[in-house]
């Protein structure tokens, strides 16, 4: 059942209706049920069992992990998170590990047949709830949160169904009065706001990010025909498509959860106005960058292994040089990245594209920063200036399509490929004579998406200001009406729904 | 008023607004087919009880079966309520709903469909679309859909605008005004093609080949409702260019109706009797033209006329509106008559119509001769106006124009067609502006004609006389 489906408006209409009416205290068991129904809906039974024993698993272990005594929880608590690392490789990753299992002299029709199994068996956004559970388990063992006894309260804020699929990752501790806390009344308000967010949420996935990947998959899908200017076009419009899809994903799931008064957290915080590529991932996906910075990064800087390992590095070097280069933090910094590629996709493409790339970006930006400053310094660049920003966010932006890049590509050599083509012919004619109308839209489309584009990058500017729906809240009630009747008018006519189009999923869906 | 009953307000008002715009934008969005769609909304609007006879099937029905010539002939209301190619249980559906409103006494079904695609159980997408989208929202709507089409593509085609809604770029005048969405539409709409073919024999096959027991379900369907509301109910199949393994279907469909007492005409049988000249009767070869559609409506008019007895309803005013579909008719096969004929003698004879506006320019050069004179006399022009250099306006609902060469604006106001006739420079430049298309008038020809008709609201001819 599709976010963009019939079926999901009237499922959606109904537990808004029904979830109004109940008393408070039955409002979140009427959650839980709805989330098993949507579940259901989307699932196979063996795959809502498989994800019901991973849950009950660490529903037990966090009792256990809550009651006993240091060392205990300790062991349950690496216990759980080892087993539960294993189920995600198995059901979601077994894939990228089949090469070397072959590589190994398995059968190949034995690893395929299981490779096949396992994926037919994960647990719809298993990704997410995974790294969820996880992290309530930590902030237990670390006593940041206290446990959660009911099992009921429990599967509730692991599956809420509107971030079943894609996020946002919900600690516990943003999550305990939220899903469960005092009754949540109807408010006009509150529903207009959140219809209003999920409308934005459609026009970016129906509108631009539909038509933006025609042009993307055209050219990924025939790179070696599309050569030179028509790839980073290609992959500027990914860029748009992948913006617009999850950005507008979360819309929707925020704007649901407001209406129900639920609060979740944000997922993007105007990401191309990021003037290096570490600000661009503390605005883009926030949930699971702090999912990392919190639970592998942190504990692994502060566990004693690295300790020793900075303690002995600063033993062999002066400490000028390791000021300026701090390798042990680097090491770690290139396991998060390993990680963030790994969990994107489980291929080399994606460990390398947004994992060990942003890495090294990110190490160069730190290293060569003090030359960078003198040579500013030297030539006596303005740096307070509006273009000196407008300089560094398009540099991040073209920083970022590189990698990104391999994302969208189907191997890390069809990645290559890719960029190996773009080199491959000098033909900036095409940007001009028309060449563009090629690659799936005529002219109108076109300029429907462009449209599409300024006017969330419009909005996203707005942002910078404060949220724009609360500076539309400050206008006239008809202008607001006027403009949302507008935006909904361009979803009707322009959307990408209904006969003839075959809406994609979510591209974050299929975590 | 408390903050409480500001928002309730409020949310009516949103409420209102939007459900206003997603209306606004379907009737915008929505096709405006004359292949069912047109028919069935048109339908609608006729005033109850007063459809006699009703014309079901495929477009073998109403691009066939001009009501028009049925109405000026006999007086006989009818209505062509077809469907691209429309097999039994769309038509049986279409039947539904219109027993709701009229009570007509003898209900047509034309069954060429059943033979034609006799294995096919839904519809091509496209035509699934066309024969619903008409209906109002209903449970025959819903039921038809179902019946046509397979589960998963009824929950596609469920909501009209997911799949009109491609249309915004490809919007006309049309979608916004929807002329053909009116009381005076009976639903016929003409052929303008005209073939040569030599006809078909099948009179000596016999033979019966079984088709899909759906079709013969809903045949019997529609006789059963028929029964229970009072109206005959007829099979026929209409002239075309058959072959020997259609007719065996065909043969198969008559001999169940003989069985359940349904009457049949089987037209393919009866040319001589319609006087089907295939040289110029068939528009292509599963259609008739004109001339073929004339004479097949001719036919079925005095048939339903002798053997069911039906009232002339001509000059009553309850009836009114098949006055006017019937004029829009004649005009529409004079339109194309005046495009079809070849010498200018012929042309002169067909634009001697009253609802037409015929603008005349002499060209300055070429000497008028005798001969010319008498063309333009057919359509009542004489005197010394057919001279180099004129221009003429011949309206015969209004005042006429005449001018000698000089500069002039002749403005005529049609409603929602504005005509500005205009020579700025008489010797170089004389036009006409039809709500922004211009027409030419050339200064080197013995004279421009362009005929402006009145009832179809645009040019029909644009004549060079040399």
């Amino acid at each position: 059942m599709s976010f963009l489906s019939l079926d999901f408006l009237i499922f959606i209409v109904l537990v808004a209706i029904i979830y109004f009416l109940l008393p408070g205290k039955y409002q979140w068991i009427f959650l839980l049920i709805s989330s098993g129904v949507y579940f259901c809906a989307c699932s196979e039974w063996y795959q809502a069992l498989n994800l019901l024993l991973f849950l009950l698993f660490n529903y037990i272990m966090s009792l256990q992990i809550s009651k006993n005594i240091e060392k205990k929880r300790k062991r349950f608590l690496v216990c759980t998170i080892v087993t539960d690392v294993i189920y995600l490789l198995l059901f979601k990753y077994f894939g990228f590990f089949a090469d070397f299992i072959l590589a190994i002299g398995a059968n190949k029709e034995a690893v395929k047949q299981v490779n096949v199994t396992l994926n037919n068996l994960a647990p719809m956004g298993i990704s997410y709830i995974a790294l969820i559970v996880m992290g309530y388990l930590a902030d237990l063992y670390w006593e940041k949160v206290s446990v959660q006894k009911n099992p009921g309260k429990f599967l509730l804020f692991s599956c809420y169904f509107p971030q079943i699929i894609s996020g946002p990752l919900v600690k516990y501790s943003e999550a305990d009065e939220n899903y469960y806390g005092n009754k949540h009344a109807f408010s006009y308000d509150r529903t207009v706001r959140g219809l209003e967010r999920v409308l934005i949420g459609v026009f970016k996935k129906l509108v631009i990010s539909e038509r933006a990947a025609v042009i993307a998959n055209t050219v990924y899908d025939s790179y070696q025909v599309y050569a030179g200017f028509y790839i980073p076009i290609g992959v500027l419009f990914y860029i748009a498509q992948l913006y617009a899809d999850f950005s507008g994903l979360m819309d929707i799931v925020l704007g649901i959860s407001e209406i129900f008064g639920i609060t979740l957290p944000e997922n993007f915080d105007s990401p191309f106005r990021s003037e290096t590529i570490a600000e661009f991932w503390r605005r883009w996906h926030i949930t699971l960058g702090r999912f990392l910075k919190e639970y592998v990064l942190i504990p692994m800087q502060t566990s004693k292994w690295f300790r020793k390992l900075r303690k002995a590095y600063k033993n062999k070097v002066s400490k000028e040089f390791e000021k300026r280069f701090n390798i042990p933090r680097y090491l770690i910094m290139l396991v998060s990245w390993i990680i963030i590629g790994f969990w994107h996709g489980g291929g080399w493409n994606f460990i390398f594209g947004v994992g060990i790339y942003m890495w090294i970006i990110i190490i160069l930006g730190e290293v060569l920063s003090p030359t960078m400053d003198k040579i500013n310094n030297f030539l006596h660049i303005n740096t307070e200036c509006y273009s000196w920003h407008l300089f560094r966010r398009l540099r991040t932006l073209i920083l970022y399509m590189f990698g990104v890049s391999f994302f969208r590509a189907a191997t890390l050599k069809e990645g290559f490929a890719l960029w190996k083509s773009a080199f491959s012919l000098f033909n900036p004619w095409i940007l001009f004579d028309k060449s563009l109308y090629n690659l799936g839209l005529d002219k109108d489309e076109f300029l429907i998406l462009i449209l599409g584009i300024i006017i969330i990058t419009f909005i996203s500017h707005l942002k910078e200001k404060g949220d724009v729906r609360d500076i539309l809240a400050k206008q006239n009630f008809i202008f607001k009406v006027a403009i949302f009747l507008v935006l909904f008018l361009l979803i009707i006519t322009w959307g990408y729904y209904g006969t003839g189009f075959s809406s994609s999923d979510f591209i974050y869906g299929r975590f | 008023m408390t903050q409480k009953k500001v928002n309730l307000l409020k949310g009516i008002f949103l409420v209102i607004i939007f459900t206003a715009a997603v209306l606004l934008a379907d009737r915008i969005l929505m096709l405006k087919s004359r292949d069912g769609i047109e028919q069935m909304r048109s339908f609608y609007k006729q005033k109850e009880n007063t459809v006699d006879v009703i014309f079901l099937g495929s477009s073998r029905s109403y691009r066939q079966i001009d009501t028009g010539v049925i109405w000026d002939d006999y007086g006989i209301s009818s209505f062509d309520l077809g469907g691209a190619e429309a097999p039994s249980w769309v038509s049986y559906y279409y039947l539904k709903e219109a027993f709701k409103t009229q009570k007509p006494k003898v209900v047509m079904y034309e069954t060429t469909v059943a033979g034609h695609l006799k294995d096919v159980l839904y519809q091509k997408d496209y035509w699934v679309i066309t024969n619903n989208y008409g209906f109002k929202l209903n449970k025959n709507r819903f039921d038809q859909l179902k019946e046509n089409t397979s589960e998963e593509n009824f929950k596609k085609f469920l909501i009209p605008l997911g799949t009109t809604h491609t249309n915004y770029n490809n919007l006309s005048k049309e979608d916004f005004v929807d002329s053909f969405n009116s009381i005076n539409n009976k639903g016929f709409v003409s052929i303008e093609t005209v073939m040569s073919f030599d006809a078909p024999d099948i009179s000596g096959v016999v033979e019966s080949t079984p088709i899909d027991e759906k079709h013969i379900i809903y045949i019997d369907k529609m006789k059963e409702l028929c029964d229970e509301n009072g109206a005959d109910f007829i099979v026929h199949v209409t002239p075309y260019m058959i072959t020997e393994d259609e007719q065996k279907c065909f043969n198969y469909i008559f001999s169940h109706c003989e069985e359940k007492g349904i009457p049949y005409i089987d037209f393919n049988k009866m040319y001589d009797e319609l006087n089907m000249d295939f040289d110029k009767d068939m528009a292509e070869d599963i259609h008739v033209s004109f001339t073929g559609s004339k004479k097949l409506s001719d036919y079925i008019g005095q048939y339903v006329k002798n053997e069911y007895n039906l009232s002339d309803h001509r000059g009553d005013k309850e009836y009114s509106s098949w006055d006017v579909d019937a004029l829009f008719q004649r005009q529409d096969r004079n339109r194309h008559l005046v495009e079809t004929v070849e010498n200018d003698s012929e042309f002169f004879d067909a634009i001697n119509n009253e609802n037409y506006i015929t603008y005349i320019t002499f060209g300055l050069f070429n000497e008028i001769t005798e001969e010319d004179k008498a063309l333009f006399n057919k359509i009542g022009i004489v005197g010394d106006c057919v001279k180099n250099g004129y221009s003429i306006v011949l309206n015969r609902q209004g005042e006429s124009f005449i001018n000698d060469n000089g500069s002039y604006d002749y403005f005529l106001d049609e409603g929602d067609v504005k005509l500005l006739f205009r020579s700025q420079n008489p010797y170089t430049d004389k036009t006409l502006n039809v709500s922004g298309d211009t027409h030419s008038f050339s200064t080197y020809s013995k004279a421009t004609v362009v005929v402006y008709d009145r009832v179809l609201k645009r040019v029909i001819a644009e004549r060079i006389i040399n």
